[in-house]
């Protein structure tokens, strides 16, 4: 049970296999951001896998670096096969159309001078041969069935709703028919009921488009829950823990894990008893700490351990990971 | 019961969205009293630029034409503005000088932002020693008073308004430059933006679809602004005697001349210079109300 | 319960004056506090939560505002009407407020404690000695269990977190001793450990100093955590007025019952949330009657007449027809 994992084998065939991935940025102080530091993760066809994390824990960098919008440091990124890192102008394009990304803010995700129905044919008319009445008529149809009916297609974006505005994101994101759909916080900007009406078209995405795979990132744990099939929490560009969404969520083996779940403000009258209260702040990516790099906020870590030996990737279950070096005794506690 | 807001968005019925803006943009416009008397000054003075010679009792006087009997005359009602020293009417003089002006101006400003935009946005869209190298370059003739620039330019190349114009095109662009430079580093990192790149838009369609386009109402306003200071340099240069050169009739070198005559012979002067005075008043005050316009959180 | 509220707002309106019209952005607002309570006033954006608390103190510029009808007693002195002066005190020493952004309220170039002892003295008038307001200051970010007070006292806000500088904030707002805090989404820039920690501060101190508190918060976890008492706010009006436990367990309006059926809850399994059909009214021509009714899966006939707040019980109110005993009537006739 405790033995260390070297690779997770997924059950399907890969749509994005990220290994080893370290995405540094260096500041103008001269300090190095290690936004991402040697991450795996693997999202089988269909999957939707939710990356949860606050912030400078890197989430949003995977995302864009999955999409090859930012260059990594090091590691391997593979979306259906296709290396993503050494790839030529010309494959990157035909990257473009399998793997597509949808933004936290439907604001700022549109140019304000293009008409919704321009928006969304930009992608067609860049990546495929579809013109003229074919390529109007494709359009409207992925509008209208996203809930944009016809006397909105000429509209722009300011004209729009936030939810209307994220609809034709994700509208312009799906005319491409792409196989990984990268979804950042598409919720975050959103009011709760808006929210669960985009929730719900993702959610049905799942049966209208089987194989459609989509990496949700979000810090919002609920959302999670609700939409994913999988979750890998990360803190400070480390994965540090992954597996099923029920499994992680009702029995934590990371000690960050289980406090964040804590920390969730729930909608109930009654207060949760099993309250795991984090002290202090999230270290800088400038200055990851050494060891277990959330050493310095867990309440478990022991000393001369957590402090100087990077923990190992622990199996706290089937088809589950843990980064800590007592992830197999928290689990079988609860 | 009010079923039709029960379909999603907006209320369905309703002008077109684009004629709303538009009628709210005129509608801010017109609202301020200054910017309206800019709008007027500007459109009376492309009336005068495009009709001078028919609008202008004595045409031939704008062009050299010498009457030593009719010299220095006072305001009247034969020659409304007086006369100058050779005998010419200043009112005429004026009028067919707007279309000097009208000249210069766009030349300058038309020559600046050719230079300055595409500067501007390569500027802003790379990184490395091409951009440092615009820059920089626009940092030093940004340090350099552009009047006195432009007089060292003219002095090279000799006195004369074709001369004076290119003088003053090429201490006018470093402005624009800087402007689209700004206003590029930050679209380059508004979400659109990467959102187009996501969906396989090369640099050159980021440029000019989505990034050039939301820099045009900065520099809408900077022209229009600008129109007035190259007039107002032009007739610097002109009043120096390094512009446009007498008889012409560019407001600047009547000035110049009629400076001799002060101030007992006041209106040789004080026409050309109320008129300098109004156009470049109306174009600063209409390009105030178009920021206002465009964005009214700079005020 | 004692029978002089702390802060009473009776029949407020206010709209504002826009290019369009007249928007109508709050309609006939009445809610009172008790000492001691601590009131969440929830809502989506645009429904006026903000407006309402930053209006009744003289924060709301006017024009584009126009506050038309109402009172607005603080222990039985009214506010509406006041100078500018005398309502910059009330601000100052009686009312407290936090917002969302702690960044935006703190001045960059000047060192915390600086700040906090300037702020300090203001609310005295002056009349606080400088190594008194000092003394008072350390005090405060002891209170707010700031780590380390004294070597934050001599830092400049930007070398403080997102939580710490919220701390700051905080112990400047209730330094004074107000008896009334806003906190205006307090949490919602803050990561979810962070929020977990502040939350839990503002609770402590909600009990601990007797303090009567209104927060507003898009989110009804949020709340639930701080507060006794949940007033829910839609298009300008509060529509459901309740105990925590009465909101998420019997909520009245259809409104309320909405919301919570949208939320995404982290530990149940949903495979679907209820999203409210539908966008808000148009606030420049509203209609006369229940703002909610053209979304209302229970709308009826009399619902297009004004609808007034009811109650349910002592401490239950609401303003819908499901609550009259006249809709019953009504439907017979019709």
């Amino acid at each position: 049970m405790l033995e260390p994992i070297t690779t997770r084998p997924p059950d399907g065939p890969a749509m994005l296999s990220i290994r080893d991935l370290d995405v540094h940025f260096p500041l103008a102080n001269g300090q190095l951001v290690r936004a991402v530091e040697q991450l795996s993760l693997t999202l089988r066809a269909g999957e939707t896998v939710g990356l949860v994390g606050e912030s400078g824990s890197g989430k949003t960098t995977v995302g864009k670096t999955a999409l090859r919008l930012v260059k990594p440091t090091a590691g391997h990124i593979e979306i259906g096969g296709m290396d993503v890192i050494d790839v030529s102008a010309r494959d990157l394009r035909k990257l473009r159309q399998k793997a597509q990304i949808i933004f936290q803010d439907p604001h700022s995700s549109l140019n304000p001078r293009m008409t919704i129905r321009r928006a969304v044919s930009e992608g067609l008319i860049l990546n495929t041969d579809l013109r003229g009445r074919t390529l109007r008529d494709r359009v409207s149809e992925t509008l209208t069935s996203l809930g944009l009916p016809a006397q909105f297609h000429d509209r722009y974006p300011h004209e729009l709703s936030g939810g209307q505005k994220q609809r034709v994101c994700i509208a312009r994101a799906l005319v491409l028919d792409p196989d990984l759909l990268v979804l950042d916080e598409p919720t975050s900007a959103l009011d709760v009921s808006v929210q669960a009406q985009i929730l719900g078209i993702l959610k049905d995405l799942r049966d209208t488009r089987p194989s459609l795979t989509q990496l949700f990132i979000s810090h919002n744990l609920a959302v999670i829950r609700f939409l994913c099939e999988r979750v890998a929490v990360m803190y400070l560009g480390r994965i540090v823990e992954e597996g099923p969404v029920e499994q992680v969520f009702d029995a934590p083996a990371h000690p960050y894990t289980r406090a964040l779940l804590s920390a969730v403000p729930v909608p109930e009258a009654v207060k949760r008893p099993d309250r795991m209260r984090l002290s202090g702040d999230i270290p800088s990516p400038t200055n990851v700490p050494k060891g277990c790099a959330f050493h310095t906020r867990c309440p478990i870590a022991e000393k001369g351990l957590c402090d100087t030996t990077p923990p190992p990737a622990l199996t706290p279950g089937p088809g589950r990971m843990a980064l800590c070096h007592f992830a197999g005794r928290t689990t079988e506690q609860t | 019961m009010t079923d039709a807001s029960l379909e999603p968005g907006p209320v369905a019925i309703r002008e077109p969205m684009r004629f709303r803006e538009t009628r709210r943009a005129i509608r801010t416009y017109s609202r301020s009293f200054s910017s309206m008397l800019g709008l007027v000054i500007v459109i009376v003075f492309l009336f005068i630029a495009a009709f001078g010679p028919w609008l202008a009792p004595y045409p031939q006087d704008a062009y050299g034409a010498i009457d030593f009997g009719a010299k220095l005359l006072p305001p009247s009602a034969e020659h409304w503005f007086g006369t100058d020293q050779v005998g010419s009417d200043i009112l005429s003089r004026v009028l067919i000088g707007a279309r000097t002006t009208l000249q210069i101006g766009v030349t300058v400003t038309g020559i600046a932002i050719l230079i300055g935009v595409p500067l501007g946005l390569i500027a802003g869209m790379t990184s490395g020693w091409i951009s440092e190298g615009i820059m920089r370059v626009t940092d030093i003739f940004l340090s350099i008073p552009g009047l006195i620039l432009a007089i060292a330019i003219v002095g090279a190349l000799g006195p004369g308004i074709i001369n004076a114009m290119i003088a003053l095109s090429l201490v006018w662009w470093p402005g624009y430059v800087r402007l689209v430079q700004a206003k590029t580093l930050s679209q380059r990192n508004e979400t659109y933006v990467d959102a187009a790149r996501a969906l396989g838009a090369g640099p050159l369609r980021v440029v000019f679809v989505h990034v050039l386009p939301n820099c045009l109402s900065p520099i809408i306003v900077k022209a229009s602004m600008d129109m007035g200071m190259a007039i107002l340099g032009a007739a610097s240069l002109g009043f120096l005697g390094l512009g446009a050169q007498p008889p012409y009739p560019e407001w600047g070198a009547m000035i110049s001349t009629g400076r001799a005559y002060l101030p007992d012979w006041w209106w040789a002067t004080f026409f050309p210079g109320l008129a300098i005075y109004l156009t470049v008043l109306g174009f600063n005050l209409m390009g105030d109300g178009l920021r206002d316009v465009f964005d009214p959180r700079q005020r | 319960m004692t029978d002089h509220p702390l802060l009473d707002i009776r029949d407020f309106s206010l709209v504002f004056d826009t290019f369009d019209g007249t928007y109508h952005a709050i309609d006939g607002v009445n809610l009172s506090l008790q000492p001691g309570e601590a009131l969440g006033l929830v809502g989506e954006t645009g429904c006026g939560k903000s407006v309402l608390t930053r209006a009744a103190f003289g924060l709301v510029p006017s024009p584009p505002a126009r506050i038309t009808g109402g009172s607005v007693q603080l222990q039985g002195r009214e506010l509406l009407g006041l100078s500018d002066r005398a309502l910059r005190q009330v601000r100052g020493r009686e009312v407290a407020m936090i917002f969302q952004d702690p960044m935006t309220y703190l001045n960059p170039v000047f060192r915390v404690g600086t700040q906090l002892v300037d702020a300090i003295r203001a609310q005295s008038g002056g009349q606080t000695k400088r190594d008194e307001a000092k003394a008072i200051a350390l005090d405060m970010l002891e209170k707010v269990q700031l780590p380390n007070p004294n070597r934050q006292f001599a830092a400049y806000p930007h070398e403080l977190s997102g939580g710490m500088r919220q701390r700051v904030l905080i112990a400047m707002a209730l330094a004074a001793k107000p008896k009334l805090l806003i906190a205006d989404e307090p949490t919602t820039a803050l990561d979810v450990t962070i929020q977990a920690q502040i939350l839990d501060l503002m609770a402590e101190l909600v009990a601990d100093m007797g303090l009567t508190m209104i927060m507003i918060s898009h989110d009804l976890g949020v709340v639930a955590q701080v507060c006794s008492r949940i007033a829910v706010m839609y298009a300008g009006k509060i529509v459901e007025d309740a105990p925590v436990a009465r909101i998420f367990d019997a909520p009245a309006h259809p409104y309320t019952k909405g919301l919570l059926a949208a939320l995404p809850h982290p530990f149940r399994r949903q495979d679907r949330l209820e999203s409210i059909p539908g966008t808000l009214p148009d606030l420049l021509h509203p209609p006369a009657g229940c703002l909610f009714a053209a979304r209302c899966p229970h709308a009826a006939p009399i619902c297009a007449k004004p609808v007034p707040m009811r109650r349910i019980d002592d401490s239950h109110r609401v303003a819908c027809t499901l609550y009259d005993p006249a809709r019953e009537k009504d439907r017979a006739d019709a």
